[in-house]
């Protein structure tokens, strides 16, 4: 049986008078997980301790059966940052074999791979350039390059899709899923962005002021909302407006091009809206559920703790 | 390591083949090899730069008057007999004059003298070397805030300093304890096998002159580098260390009629206990007991101030 992912007892660590991991105990099975967390949650502390740059103050725990404070965990774990933390003058093979040997990897192999991972990677073409040459959707890809260099079992990922427009971030995250999903990579996803986590993590962790505020799957967590729509509407939606608000149904959002948010009234079904819009002269194009995402979770849950 | 993705058959590979993510099975070494990988990466860096190529050309020369030097001090030996002997075709010089200069003046002899005179020269070289790379062997890493990336690997901040320490060594080494070992040779090979013999210790006292430099030089430069990282103000400290301060050192020697003021003047130091280790006894300067403390304080100094600089960089 494969060891958990992360398995932490209690885990504590302070910096002189602050806490910024207070009794933190998870156990994650191997995976696809969400880290989140306002700033000053403890997410950065936790990284640090996850690949043994820190050891924890109390409490203990491994990271894929390693022990946390243990150098073998960042050899266990690709780490791919969030800042460029290139190497300047290196061509992108350079940079990449070199990551390679500094992870404990024999130089002809190290160089090797690196042509390989970059092959995969789409940089091909890209490998023999500077790195002061690369655009930002490079500079992150070969990133993820150098964290993949050694084939870890895990990867954890800094804002991956950081400085990305939306046709790069979408092919990271592309990439990030089928790393894990299709060649068993555990992720560990540090971001803000939760649309991010959404698409790629399969669980989330969400730290704030250093404890676990909750854990759990996307699904498990976000709430399944039985009183909100998702409506579309075609004709003249005046009228059905005026009859919304008479009959206690709160519009939470209107596009002004027929598309809106609503929550309906306790006992209302679909049928009673599709009545109230016929009552108006209103046609109903779509209507579907719509259940919490994950950042209305996670606002939820951080005003909710504070 | 994981997945069960097909192993790569770089003989059967097709296009299709290459863009599929392939495993790695392998075993990694420890930290210590990403330490020697940072310090293969750091003199690959230098050598690319043609301002190092000119000075150790300068240095080279330097060597080679020693080398070619040996070689004439034996070869007018054996012409002792003659009255004039023609040196490089067209130079008529008495052998007992030419033998005089050489042995007597510029120490051409094999003897301590000699390497102890070429480690001063090389060492001058050397100095001006280091102040002008040494920028690009650590200071880079702090100002592009590459630092991260290394100590995000299995590396330590110990690992990261030895590797860049060692860079610096094996310069510092290549440029004075090397040559001198060649020296060595040299003229034991012209003199005859019994050299060896009666000079053996000299060979070791090569090695620690070197490895004073190395230690000394590599700790100082790379502390140094990673307070002050570009290469203008680090030749301006490095003159301080080492144009400034001795000639104050030399000044207030005089002066007080103390030589211990020359303890403060750190090229001094490592000179002291270098003839120490070559066997040569030095008039009018400090003990080499004191001067070797003194080194090894500033190797310690350096050593803490790296160990903080590292430690207080954010790799999260």
């Amino acid at each position: 049986m494969d060891p958990a992912l992360l398995d932490l007892h209690h885990v504590s660590r302070t910096f002189g008078p602050l806490t910024a991991l207070d009794d933190v105990s998870l156990n994650v099975p191997p995976g696809r997980l969400g880290l989140l967390g306002p700033n000053g949650a403890g997410k950065s502390t936790l990284l640090k301790l996850l690949m043994g740059l820190l050891p924890p103050t109390t409490g203990s725990g491994t990271v894929l059966g390693q022990p946390l404070g243990c150098w073998r965990l960042r050899q266990m774990v690709g780490f791919m940052p969030e800042a460029d933390a290139l190497v300047p003058g290196l061509q992108g093979v350079e940079y990449v074999a070199l990551a390679g040997e500094l992870y404990g990897m024999p130089r002809s192999q190290a160089r090797r791979r690196a042509h390989e991972v970059l092959t995969y990677l789409e940089l091909e073409d890209a490998r023999y350039r500077k790195l002061e040459e690369y655009s930002t959707g490079m500079k992150q890809r070969i990133k993820l390059a150098q964290s993949l260099i050694h084939d870890p079992p895990a990867l954890l990922l800094d804002e991956p899709t950081s400085g990305l427009d939306p046709a790069g971030r979408d092919a990271m995250l592309r990439l990030l899923l089928k790393l894990g999903r299709d060649h068993g990579k555990s992720l560990i996803l540090c971001t803000h962005l939760l649309a991010d986590v959404e698409q790629v993590c399969d669980q989330v962790v969400i730290l704030d002021r250093g404890k676990v505020c909750r854990q759990g799957t996307v699904a498990e967590l976000c709430t399944t909302r039985k009183d909100r729509y998702r409506l579309q509407v075609q004709g003249d939606p005046a009228g059905f407006l005026v009859g919304c608000e008479a009959a206690g149904v709160d519009v939470l959002t209107n596009n002004g091009r027929g598309e809106y948010r609503l929550t309906a009234p306790p006992g209302w079904t679909p049928q009673s809206l599709f009545s109230l819009a016929d009552r108006h002269g209103t046609a109903v194009r779509s209507l579907t559920r719509d259940d919490e995402t994950l950042e209305e979770m996670f606002h939820r849950v951080i005003s909710h703790d504070q | 390591m994981t997945s069960d993705a097909p192993v790569f058959h770089p003989g059967h590979a097709s296009p299709e083949s290459l863009l599929r993510y392939r495993p790695w099975r392998g075993s990694l070494g420890g930290p210590w090899r990403g330490a020697l990988a940072v310090a293969r990466l750091s003199l690959a860096g230098l050598i690319r730069r043609k301002l190092v190529w000119v000075l150790l050309a300068f240095a080279a020369l330097i060597f080679l008057s020693f080398f070619f030097g040996q070689y004439l001090l034996i070869w007018a030996v054996g012409q002792i007999n003659e009255e004039e002997v023609r040196v490089a075709g067209f130079q008529r010089v008495n052998p007992n004059n030419l033998i005089r200069d050489l042995n007597k003046e510029l120490k051409l002899n094999g003897s301590a003298e000699t390497f102890r005179n070429l480690f001063w020269y090389e060492g001058s070289i050397l100095i001006v070397t280091l102040a002008f790379v040494g920028a690009q062997i650590v200071g880079n890493d702090f100002r592009h805030r590459s630092l991260p990336f290394y100590l995000s690997k299995p590396l330590a901040g110990r690992h990261y300093i030895a590797g860049k320490c060692l860079a610096v060594s094996a310069i510092v080494l290549a440029v004075t304890a090397l040559p001198a070992m060649i020296l060595f040779i040299e003229y034991g090979l012209l003199d005859g096998w019994e050299y060896f013999w009666r000079s053996g210790l000299l060979f070791f006292g090569i090695l620690g002159y070197g490895a004073v430099l190395a230690a000394t030089l590599s700790l100082l430069l790379v502390a140094v580098t990673s307070t002050v990282q570009k290469t203008a103000p680090l030749v301006m400290v490095w003159s301080a260390i080492f144009i400034l301060i001795p000639r104050v050192a030399q000044f207030l020697a005089v002066e007080t009629a103390s030589p211990n003021w020359r303890l403060i003047d750190l090229w001094n130091c490592a000179y002291v206990v270098g003839n120490r280790m070559l066997g040569i006894t030095l008039d009018k300067q400090p003990s080499a007991g004191a001067s070797a403390a003194i080194l090894i304080a500033t190797c310690v100094c350096s050593a803490v101030i790296l160990a903080r600089r590292v430690k207080a960089v954010e790799v999260v």
